[in-house]
């Protein structure tokens, strides 16, 4: 039966136009930047969009915008803390009410999705919009096997793509975010990321996720999984670290996400899960003894045990993969060994996960909702993360 | 522009785990056998491992180092033994990169007789402002009032000068002449050195031996007004000029002469709590908590910006001047047994041998110190348990070198052990080789590693830093428990109770905790859950030397479950196989003897009340998700018999004195008005708490603990013993009194529940005690099967008056004898307070088909699809097909019903009436109000939509005046046939698809029979009550072969038949459908219900008449898919389009 509407922000066109919205824009390929800018037009009335993009070109050919200056910021495939700081800059400058952070490849994003992220700050409570993607099942696993889960169990949010590369922000998030990133800025980090959702979520700041379709992601220079799993989980890390005391009250998770908006998009090519499991098994071979003093015995066990199960049949248990990421973060917090060393032990790992993964989906289960089940366990494990983070004893189970 | 700290908190201190440490002592880099910066830079990781959070540096300037460096002679430099100025803000910078704080001393009350300002002085002529800068006069009996206290070195505050011709005063030793803060010119340089220090970014000063600062004769030159101006005047100009910078006050005074030196939160930001230390030390060796909670009871309030600065052990003696001389006494017998120990007014020794070494004493002491209110300041090496050397001079035995390791110097320094300032520990207890950071940092059970742990702690929790504190006044002496608290300032508080055993063998203690009834502790080293707190009194047992911290939390079945989580059941189940902890001693076994009653007296009745508002929105058949829970109070209740197997359950199994119980619960919201729910809830303990666990998670409200283990409260549709109970009593007529919590307070009189069987009901079916289960089904009510025989529908949200639902069936089945309904078997009714009768339960036949209406019609339409007839040809093939003829003949039997429900009766609930101008303006009005409602809802979500739908969205809002014109038309209409009783909520979910009927031609391949006459649950139950025309049903359900059409539509082109199928002639083939179905329905409903003129207006009005209802009904559906599934959003819309 029908019930009353819970999400009331939505607003109309009429009181979108009265308010400011200051946009950024990554650098992009002219083709992109128009596509972007003519998406754009449909946001906001002229006289309330600013854009701010490095590439002043765009200004002589769209006169009836106003284009402003942005700081040529070093490229990246994510939103840096550079980003966030010039984004809080720019909105003071020009007065705006609300801030949409486009990230590489934006010219991807349709006119609906960036009308939605828009409107979701300029027309809503929400201080942090953030994109949900339409994505290949494949797409973004370290996302769905780390960032995601450990957002959502330990911050309470809903996000799905916790580290997107677009988001929407009130003038206030865009403000917090800009003093957290200025302490990385200050020491010559301007590349470090920074986390919005437990930005958001520390500041009791509303979060809200919004549909935003298909979305090409921009991918790092160098794909390497060892550097990208470095930047981005020991990021997280030590965000979790700096935040434990507010993680680790009692708090309300979001609801489970419905099936209906998870739009995955169609399965590309079946992948091949043989290397993934095989660098799994040598690394069980090679890196018990990093392992051993990272892991306690029961998860050593499961490993024994998944490093013996079929390729077919090699299917991670959730809870096992939710605990064996809370004790890497507990060893990243404890310094058991070289953060570098630690997050490279964690490589295998995550392969195991993903081949599990690929396994999953091959048997008829839903990506998402595996991803969801992840999360799930995350969840329920979060009690062995706080009894362990509170009292880190390598004598337990 | 006030100039920045390392802190963004003002008040940083009051969360700040501070370290006291003498930079001599901490690290030699240089291996001269002096500690100095670079080696405490180098040592900077270790504290913030360690988790400290401030540097306390012990005076580091120029000194003649008589007074361990408090005899300063230049207040802006560094001592040269310990590094430069440079190394100095080497180290600040460091530690502010560790986000660490830096305080260092303010030693103003004196300087070094070294001293330049010293020298000058007494050279200088009497009355010159040199000469001033001390205190001089020509005989030493001025002042006499004020105290010796270095009492073994001194015998007088005054020393004569040969030099000045004069005595100077010296409250301390007499190479430290005071400063005298009458002269201007002292205040202007103490200024200059503070803002010295400040501006090169150190965030705290601790002002030593503040009570001392001035003198006045007749006094005894302690806490004088004269010295607290002085002090606000260094605070103010600290205000004035810096941001978040801290002053510690040195005063070893009671707490109510400390008070002062907070002023109105203008002088002091911190200050040490100096007799409670002592008084820790008191209480651990007496086995008796009286003299800590005896000292904070003499502690006064302090202004909300003050903390007190707590410590076990410093770099002084165990201070004794503030106890009693008795206590004193005591104090020296129970740790100073050999004299050495003494020095001064007290004991010179560190924490670990003061304890006798003992690991637990070591680790009590540690609780209290983090846990009492007030900032913990540690003792450099005390976190390893550092020993002491009772042979050095003055208090230099507990000043030590940090033993770091167990080479050479302790690691301390690289020189020849002779050049050491102090000789290293050495003896085989405490040695270096035997305790230093190095062994115990490889050692996790170590008790650096446990200091380490317990910091950490305490800094997850702003409430032992910033909280009020409360004792507990347990029977026990033995024991001290205190409460503390912090109100967050959002409405929630972080409570931690605090209980530690001062004994050295293990005590019982029960705590009246009957103010947290309802909530959970939760041991907070391990995040272990304790019983929940009751009414009575909380019993704990403590090993010896033991304590224990425990927040307290809201009861919750799972606490980080959120109120409108709904996850796969699965998943939780699988959540649910983690162990459980066993909760112990929370109900008392009194309680449970006097069954329900008793149980809900002993705080039961909280708990349900409490935990509601999570599980509430968990169940399927909760009406009100979207809306906030403001809070959920018990009403009323009603136990059921107890069934026989619970009669005869083995004794122990206390559930079975707890037969099953319908509780009314009034659910407030934060808007709107509140709901009434019937939730019933039965106990569950042993294998069947398990199971319901592990197969109905969701249906568990909460968990008792229970005497005998751990037990479980949850909805009692999963309790079979209930479902048997519910069938026997309307078998057999029963009459249940209610209970209520505002029993006997009211005048009305008492409620009571009435079961009542029909006619129809075959009484010997609820004897022979039919199989039950409850139903799966998503909807707003709970089915519960009895075999293939019955169902009895539960309503869950109660609206006063009979439901429609009990009414029609009764009618239906009584008195119009139609055979194409579930036949009605009984009802169960409650009556509150003499209130109205209000429906709780309904007893119905059940009917063997092959599914509900929706689902075969969505079978057989994707089987056409699948048929991948030609869209041209589909016009022939369609009205042939079997879905069409069974939608004509459910048109057949849609009339049929409303003829059963026009029958003539004298029952004024169901005489049929004319539908006239009024009725007519109130559906325009009401069709007009859903309209508006439903495109304001529009325009919100517009953005949201993709933008096939947003198109027509738009292409609607631009038709909106049109549309409402239309609804409006109806009031035109001359004739508009009748109104009658309806069914109300009218789509092909409301049937069932039955086995063929032998008395019916038409019905040779299959029947229907039509369900829940209830009307739409969302609208108050005097509406669904009202007589309206049948074409609202038939509008009802042509709306509903629209959805079906969609729906299968989309199941189709998801299928594996549709692979690479185009969705255009796929979706032209379910429209052709979907305009077949409907015709054949509404012509053969036409044909039927013509058997009765009159009932239907002629054609034309009738077309209006359903165009306006059709009209409703799409914009309701289209409100309900913009709030609850946008992606049908498409549906109604084009729907209204359309029409």
């Amino acid at each position: 039966m029908a019930t009353t509407n819970s999400l009331s922000g939505a607003a109309s066109e009429s009181e979108v136009a009265g308010d400011r919205l200051l946009v950024l824009l990554a650098a992009l390929p002219p083709d992109q930047l128009e596509t972007v800018l003519a998406n754009l037009a449909t946001c906001a009335a002229p006289d309330n969009l600013v854009i701010a993009t490095a590439d002043q070109s765009a200004k002589e050919a769209h006169p009836e915008l106003k284009i402003v200056p942005a700081a040529e910021s070093k490229p990246s495939w994510t939103v840096t803390a550079a980003d966030y700081v010039s984004a809080f800059a720019l909105a003071q400058q020009h007065e705006a009410k609300a801030v949409l952070m486009l990230g590489p490849e934006c010219g991807s994003l349709n006119a609906y999705g960036l009308r939605n992220l828009a409107n979701a700050v300029l027309a809503s409570p929400a201080d942090l919009a953030l994109p949900r993607y339409d994505l290949p099942p494949r797409a973004g696993m370290v996302n769905s096997a780390i960032l995601y889960p450990l957002s959502r169990a330990l911050f309470g949010s809903p996000a799905r793509y916790p580290l997107a590369v677009d988001l929407g922000l009130s003038l206030r998030m865009a403000e917090r975010l800009s003093i957290a990133a200025h302490c990385f800025t200050r020491l010559n980090q301007p590349g470090a990321l920074v986390w919005p959702v437990s930005e958001a979520a520390v500041a009791g700041m509303a979060i809200r996720e919004v549909n935003v379709g298909t979305r090409a992601i921009p991918q790092p220079s160098d794909p390497d999984l060892n550097a990208v799993l470095s930047l981005v989980a020991g990021s997280l890390f030590a965000d979790v670290d700096a935040k434990a005391a507010f993680w680790q009250r009692p708090r309300q998770l979001p609801p489970a996400r419905s099936q209906l908006a998870a739009q995955t998009l169609a399965t590309d090519l079946p992948a091949d899960v043989a290397p993934m499991i095989q660098a799994f098994r040598l690394a069980y071979s090679n890196l018990q003894e990093i392992w051993s003093l990272v892991l306690p015995p029961n998860a050593l066990l499961g490993l024994k045990r998944l490093s013996l199960a079929d390729g077919a049949a090699f299917r991670m248990p959730e809870t096992l993969w939710a605990r064996i990421v809370y004790d890497f973060l507990l060893a990243h917090r404890l310094r058991t060994i070289n953060r570098g060393h630690l997050l490279g032990a964690l490589i295998p790992l995550y392969l195991a996960w993903v081949a599990s993964h690929i396994n999953a989906v091959a048997s008829g289960m839903d990506p998402e909702q595996h991803v969801d089940a992840v999360a799930a366990a995350f969840a329920n494990e979060k009690p062995y993360l706080v009894a362990r983070w509170r009292w880190p004893d390598r004598f337990n189970p | 522009m006030k100039k920045l700290a390392s802190a963004t908190d003002p008040l940083w201190y009051k969360d700040a785990l501070i370290y006291e440490l003498h930079v001599r002592a901490f690290a030699d880099s240089n291996g001269d056998g002096i500690g100095d910066f670079p080696g405490l830079i180098s040592k900077l990781d270790y504290l913030q491992d360690l988790g400290i959070t401030c540097i306390w540096l012990l005076p580091f300037f120029p000194s003649p180092l008589r007074d361990d460096g408090y005899d300063i002679s230049n207040y802006v430099d560094v001592n040269p033994s310990y590094g430069t100025l440079s190394d100095f803000k080497a180290f600040l910078e460091a530690a502010h990169q560790r986000n660490m704080q830096v305080m260092i001393e303010l030693v103003i009350n004196h300087t070094s007789d070294q001293h330049p300002w010293f020298k000058a002085a007494r050279l200088a002529l009497p009355g010159s402002a040199a000469r001033d800068m001390y205190v001089w006069s020509q005989t030493d009996q001025l002042y006499k009032d004020a105290r010796i206290i270095f009492t073994d070195t001194e015998k007088s505050n005054w020393t004569w000068d040969d030099s000045a011709r004069a005595y100077y005063w010296h409250r301390f030793f007499s190479h430290q002449p005071d400063l005298n803060y009458d002269s201007p010119l002292v205040m202007e340089e103490v200024l200059k050195a503070m803002r010295f220090w400040l501006d090169m970014g150190v965030d705290g000063l601790r002002m030593d031996a503040i009570p001392y600062l001035v003198e006045r004769d007749g006094t005894s030159c302690e806490n004088l007004p004269e010295t607290h101006e002085v002090v606000r005047r260094l605070r103010a100009a600290i205000d004035t000029e810096y941001a978040n910078r801290m002053i510690l006050a040195e005063a070893n005074q009671w707490p109510a002469d400390v008070r002062p030196y907070f002023g109105d939160g203008d002088e002091c930001h911190m200050a040490f709590h100096f007799p409670l230390m002592p008084r820790i030390y008191m209480a651990l060796r007496q086995e008796d908590r009286l003299p800590i909670t005896d000292i904070m009871a003499q502690t006064p309030e302090i202004p909300g910006s003050c903390q007190w600065g707590l410590f076990l052990r410093n770099h002084d003696e165990l201070t004794l001047e503030m106890v009693s001389d008795e206590e004193r006494d005591y104090m020296y017998f129970a740790y100073s047994a050999d004299p050495r120990m003494r020095v001064n007014v007290g004991i010179r020794r560190r924490l670990a041998p003061l304890v006798d070494n003992n690991r637990r004493r070591i680790e009590l002491l540690n609780s209290l110190l983090l846990s009492l209110p007030g900032t913990p300041i540690l003792y450099y090496g005390d976190e390893i348990g550092m020993g002491d050397n009772i042979y050095l001079g003055d208090r230099n035995g507990v000043r030590t070198p940090m033993q770091w390791t167990s080479d050479r110097n302790a690691g301390f320094s690289r020189c020849n052990p002779a050049r050491l300032y102090f000789p290293v520990i050495m003896d085989p207890i405490y040695g270096y080789q035997v305790v230093n950071v190095e062994a115990q940092q490889s050692d996790p059970s170590s008790l650096l590693h446990w200091m380490r742990n317990m910091i950490a702690l305490r800094k997850l929790f702003q409430v032992f830093g910033r909280g009020t504190l409360a004792f507990l006044d347990a029977a026990n002496r033995k024991i001290l428990a205190y409460l503390r608290d912090l109100d967050r300032g959002d409405g929630t508080h972080e409570t931690v109770l605090c209980v530690a055993n001062l004994s050295r063998f293990a005590q019982p203690v029960s705590l009246d905790l009957a103010h947290y009834a309802g909530m959970s502790p939760v041991e907070m080293l391990g995040y272990v859950p304790f019983p929940t707190i009751t009414e009575a009194p909380y019993a704990l047992s403590l090993a010896p030397y033991s304590f224990l911290w425990l927040e307290l939390q809201a009861a919750s079945p799972k606490m980080e479950l959120c109120d409108d989580q709904i996850l796969d059941e699965e998943m939780l189940g699988a959540a649910r196989k983690a162990p459980e902890p066993v909760e112990q001693e929370g109900i008392a076994a009194e309680a449970l003897h006097q069954g329900w009653a008793g149980l809900l007296a002993a705080h039961c009745v909280n708990t349900i009340q409490a935990a509601l508002p999570a599980w509430l929105p968990r169940q399927r058949w909760f009406g009100a998700k979207a809306r906030t829970i403001q809070s959920a109070r018990v009403l009323d209740w009603a136990e059921l018999p107890a069934s026989a197997d619970r009669d005869t359950a083995a004794a122990g199994d206390e559930a079975a004195g707890f037969p099953p119980v319908l509780f009314f619960v009034e659910v407030a919201y934060a808007d709107g008005l509140p709901d009434l729910y019937q939730i019933p809830l039965a106990i569950a303990t042993g294998a069947d708490a398990d199971a319901v666990a592990a197969n109905h998670v969701n249906s568990v409200l909460s968990e008792l603990a229970f005497p005998m283990g751990p037990a479980v409260l949850h909805d009692a549709a999963f309790d079979a013993g209930f479902r048997e109970a519910l069938l026997h009593e309307i078998a057999r007529n029963a009459s249940l009194e209610l209970a209520g919590a505002d029993a006997g307070q009211s005048d009305l009189p008492p409620g009571h529940i009435a079961a009542q069987a029909s006619s129809a009901l075959d009484r010997t079916l609820a004897a022979q005690g039919l199989p039950s289960r409850a139903g799966t089904a998503e909807q707003s009510n709970t089915s519960i099967l009895y075999g293939d025989r019955l169902i009895l529908k539960l309503f869950r949200r109660l609206q006063p008056g009979e439901n429609p639902d009990v009414e029609i069936g009764r009618f239906l089945t009584e008195v119009a004898g139609f055979k194409h309904i579930a036949p009605f078997m009984g009802e169960i009714a409650m009556s509150r307070n003499g209130g109205a009768r209000t429906t709780l339960a309904m007893l119905q036949g059940l009917v063997a088909n092959q599914g509900d209406g929706w689902q075969w019609f969505l079978d057989q339409i994707v089987e056409f699809l699948a048929s991948g007839a030609a869209v041209d040809a589909s016009a022939v093939i369609v009205p042939s097909l079997p879905s069409v003829q069974a939608a004509g003949l459910l048109g057949k039997r849609t009339a049929e019903m409303h003829l059963a429900l026009a029958t003539p009766t004298d029952d004024r609930a169901f005489t049929a009436e004319p539908l006239g101008a009024e009725e007519l303006a109130r559906d325009a009005e009401r069709i007009e109000m859903q309209a508006r409602s439903a495109f304001e809802a529009l325009k919100r979500k517009l953005a949201e939509l993709d933008d096939a739908t947003a198109d027509n969205a738009a292409l609607l809002l631009t038709r909106r005046r049109e549309i409402l014109t239309r609804a409006r038309g109806i009031v035109q209409l001359k004739t508009a046939g009748r109104r009658i009783r309806i069914h109300g909520d009218y789509h092909l979910g409301q049937t069932l698809r039955t086995a063929a009927s032998s008395a019916d031609s038409d019905a040779t391949q299959g029947d229907f029979v039509l369900l829940d006459f209830e009307g739409e649950p969302a609208r108050p139950l005097g509406e669904r009550r009202h007589k309206q025309s049948p074409l609202k049903d038939v509008a009802g359900m042509l709306r509903s072969f629209s959805y079906a059409a969609r729906a299968a539509l989309d199941r189709f082109l998801e299928s594996e038949a549709a692979q690479n199928t185009p969705r255009e002639p796929s979706s032209a083939r379910a429209h052709t459908w979907e305009n077949a179905a409907s015709n054949a329905f509404l012509n053969a409903w036409r044909a039927a219900i013509a058997t009765r003129p009159g009932l239907v207006p002629p054609p034309e009005e009738e077309q209006m008449l359903l165009n306006a209802y059709m009209l409703e009904k799409a914009l309701y559906e289209l409100q309900y898919e913009l709030n609850n599934r946008p992606a049908w959003v498409g549906i109604p819309l084009s729907g209204i389009l359309q029409l």
